[in-house]
């Protein structure tokens, strides 16, 4: 049987306009976190306790690398609006058209004005260990911090690393094999690459290799300029830099963490290393 | 599977992994079968807590049909308890939407996305599952069918009206639209 070919993928057309917007739409991240915190599982990838991690070895890394590869899949839908490009080529008028004549009763074009006063300046990070609190079942995951709305990345100190060599052939890149890789995933790479990354890096310090871990930390906003794991990051260099006895770079990392991710878990950890 | 490892829970990076990579598309669907943003998060977010305790008995790969099937049932259960879509007014854009490059292209393509749950919400909810899970998640017939369990022909007669009803609805509105001078 031969499926027909499907309206969404129409070139023109309101019907095909109306179902490529249907899937543009994507959800918040909040959502994801408050899902994952009511799971118990909001920091299965991010923990920072090592204790198991070291005798889990590879399957932590594999696990991770799978999760990794969902990761960014909440941005799919992004994805598949962008690829729905002629729902955008479409002028806004025609929709105007169709509402303006009650079509869809009530929608008025006032909203068109309030576009040009919206606030721009809010931009969610993905990955903060906060969300507000489950609506539907509440489990555990006590410690939500910032709104999810609240900017939440505003690195005050730069940090002019001297560029370590990163042991780029020690790292062992785990590509999640298990599925194919979907095209929805495509724009999710980037994030998908950095929790890869960052477990790697978790990995060497939990087996012992603290310099190449750290060294590997350093070079994380060098390589994913959207850092957008940075306030766990920040917190493995300060508590690897801690257990090396090298006191000033814990400080510099428990400052900027402090800075700028106020509210974070690790904040009041952070402080007490400052002496705040 | 492995026998042995379907008796022990599923891993929390299994379970985080499953949520990340699924949400958007369960969330989507939700949205889809006629539940509003709000609404979408809580029924997503049961549709995991329930998947979650079941996963242990889902192969790998087989995740996503998985939790499509949950996502129907949870959907139309909360459809059920939940007071239908209202003809509410266009809210503004969230704060969300409104950090996008491109902010009006945001609201167009909510006032798109609003007219196109009014005429799903027209549809019969059999006709509506199936068409959506045809036309916006891109499933083919066969696994529509296997989700919803139901014999592939009905899935493809289900199909069929489905798309007639959708474009039928389209065309009433183009009709409107020129009978009222819309057009220009």
């Amino acid at each position: 049987m031969t499926d027909p070919d499907r309206i969404s993928k129409r070139r023109t057309g309101l019907a095909a306009h109306l179902l490529q917007a249907g899937a543009a739409e994507s959800p918040g991240d909040a959502g994801i976190e408050r899902t994952l915190q009511a799971l118990g599982v909001s920091t299965a990838i991010l923990s920072t306790t090592t204790a198991t991690s070291a005798a889990a070895g590879g399957a932590k890394v594999t696990g991770a690398a799978t999760a990794g590869a969902g990761v960014g899949a909440s941005g799919a839908s992004v994805v598949a609006g962008a690829a729905g490009g002629t729902a955008k080529a479409m002028s806004g008028a025609l929709l105007v058209k169709w509402i303006g004549i009650g079509v869809v009763s009530g929608v008025g074009l006032a909203g068109a004005a309030a576009v040009a006063t919206a606030p721009s300046g809010a931009k969610q990070v993905v990955v903060t260990l906060s969300a507000p609190a489950p609506r539907v079942v509440v489990a555990a995951a006590p410690a939500a911090s910032a709104s999810a709305a609240q900017p939440s990345v505003v690195v005050a100190v730069p940090a002019p690393e001297p560029a370590p060599s990163v042991p780029a052939p020690a790292v062992r890149v785990s590509v999640p094999s298990s599925e194919p890789a979907a095209p929805e995933v495509d724009d999710a790479a980037p994030l998908a690459a950095e929790v890869s990354f960052v477990d790697q890096a978790r990995s060497l310090l939990a087996a012992g290799q603290a310099e190449q871990g750290l060294s590997m930390l350093q070079s994380y906003e060098r390589q994913f300029p959207q850092a957008r794991l940075l306030p766990e990051v920040l917190f493995m260099r300060l508590e690897t830099c801690e257990r090396l006895g090298r006191g000033s770079e814990a400080r510099a990392a428990a400052q900027r963490l402090v800075d700028a991710f106020p509210k974070s878990p690790h904040a009041s950890r952070a402080r007490k290393l400052l002496g705040q | 599977m492995d026998p042995q490892e379907a008796s022990f829970d599923p891993s929390p990076e299994r379970v985080a992994g499953l949520v990340r990579k699924h949400y958007a598309f369960v969330w989507r669907l939700l949205r889809r079968l006629g539940l509003r943003e709000g609404d979408a998060d809580d029924a997503a977010q049961q549709v995991f807590m329930t998947a979650s305790g079941r996963l242990r008995l889902v192969d790998p790969g087989r995740e996503r049909s998985f939790l499509y099937g949950v996502a129907l049932n949870v959907g139309a259960r909360a459809r059920r308890s939940l007071v239908r879509r209202r003809e509410e007014p266009l809210e503004g854009i969230s704060e969300r939407e409104a950090g996008e490059p491109n902010a009006e292209q945001a609201l167009e393509q909510r006032q798109a996305r609003q007219l196109l749950d009014r005429m799903l919400d027209q549809m019969p909810e059999d006709l509506r599952a199936v068409f959506v899970l045809f036309e916006l998640e891109e499933l083919s017939t066969p696994e529509i069918a296997e989700l919803c369990e139901i014999p592939v022909g009905t899935a493809a007669s289900r199909l069929r009206r489905a798309r007639e009803d959708f474009e039928e609805r389209v065309a009433r509105a183009e009709a409107r639209r020129r009978f009222s001078g819309g057009e220009r």
